[in-house]
């Protein structure tokens, strides 16, 4: 592990970890919206740094280019009241109980992770067309399922969103 | 001396921390599935630390599962998301607390 890994992956981090933190501790959810997108960024940032560049896009085109421009939608949508709050959310008895079960399954991961022996080989690599090779072959089932999933999931969200028909409009 | 993989695992429990955080204490739906996209992604990184720095595998098998992850985070975000704006429509808020219909 050289020393330029180390910094790279300390910036990355930072901007993984301030972009969730913010996202947390916000109160104007319009911000929080904006922050997980920083966040997303940053593991694109992450994949690219550890070499799985497609990987890194399909993040930034899925998560950024698609599902946070959405939240951003749902929420100018279903904004109602605009009365001035402070910045970060105030200190309540469910923040502080949420925030010590989320630090102990933290520290219990953390814990975990440093009593396992992990052996580490620097192998793996893969380029697209490695990639598109194994899509299109021993996991060309799993890619058609996914389409078929996309497609009930697209139906099943218009059918959600969609404006109700009047009962008794006749 | 710590690993790269290790640290990658570190950052995946810290990120999967903070998006439980956000599921557990705040009570907006849409911030809700904000946080449990953060966790999601903080599983992603675990599964391609894992074949990253895992013995040679022509598979592909981290990197595919991280794939087909991302797809069907996607279509759950989007199902999720139509569902708030459906219930927006019924009781005029995304505050979880005050949709409390089924309570007893």
């Amino acid at each position: 592990m050289t020393l330029a890994f180390l910094i790279a992956f300390a910036v990355v981090a930072a901007v993984i970890i301030v972009g969730a933190a913010a996202a947390l501790s916000l109160t104007n959810i319009f911000h929080c919206a904006l922050c997980l997108a920083v966040s997303l960024i940053g593991t694109a940032a992450l994949y690219l740094l550890l070499g799985v560049e497609f990987l890194g896009l399909v993040q930034i085109l899925v998560y950024v280019g698609a599902v946070a421009i959405l939240v951003v939608f749902v929420i100018l949508l279903t904004r109602h009241r605009k009365d001035p709050a402070p910045l970060l959310i105030p200190v309540s008895r469910r923040v502080v109980s949420g925030a010590i079960t989320a630090v102990a399954v933290t520290g219990t991961l953390w814990l975990a992770i440093f009593k396992t022996p992990l052996s580490e080989f620097n192998s793996n690599s893969a380029d697209v067309k490695q990639i598109g090779l194994a899509m299109a072959g021993p996991y060309v089932v799993g890619v058609q399922v996914v389409a078929l999933l996309l497609t009930s999931a697209l139906i099943g969200a218009l059918i959600l969103a969609a404006p109700e028909k009047k009962e008794d409009s006749q | 001396m710590i690993t790269q993989l290790e640290l990658c695992l570190l950052l995946a429990a810290a990120l999967f921390g903070i998006g439980m955080a956000i599921a557990l204490t705040r009570r907006h739906a849409i911030l809700i599935l904000i946080g449990i996209e953060l966790m999601l992604n903080a599983a992603n990184i675990n599964f391609v630390a894992f074949w990253r720095f895992g013995p040679k595998d022509e598979m592909l098998t981290g990197l595919m599962f991280a794939i087909f992850s991302i797809a069907i985070a996607a279509a759950e975000a989007a199902v999720g998301l139509a569902l708030v704006i459906s219930v927006y429509r019924h009781f005029r808020t995304t505050n979880l607390d005050q949709i409390d219909k089924l309570k007893g």
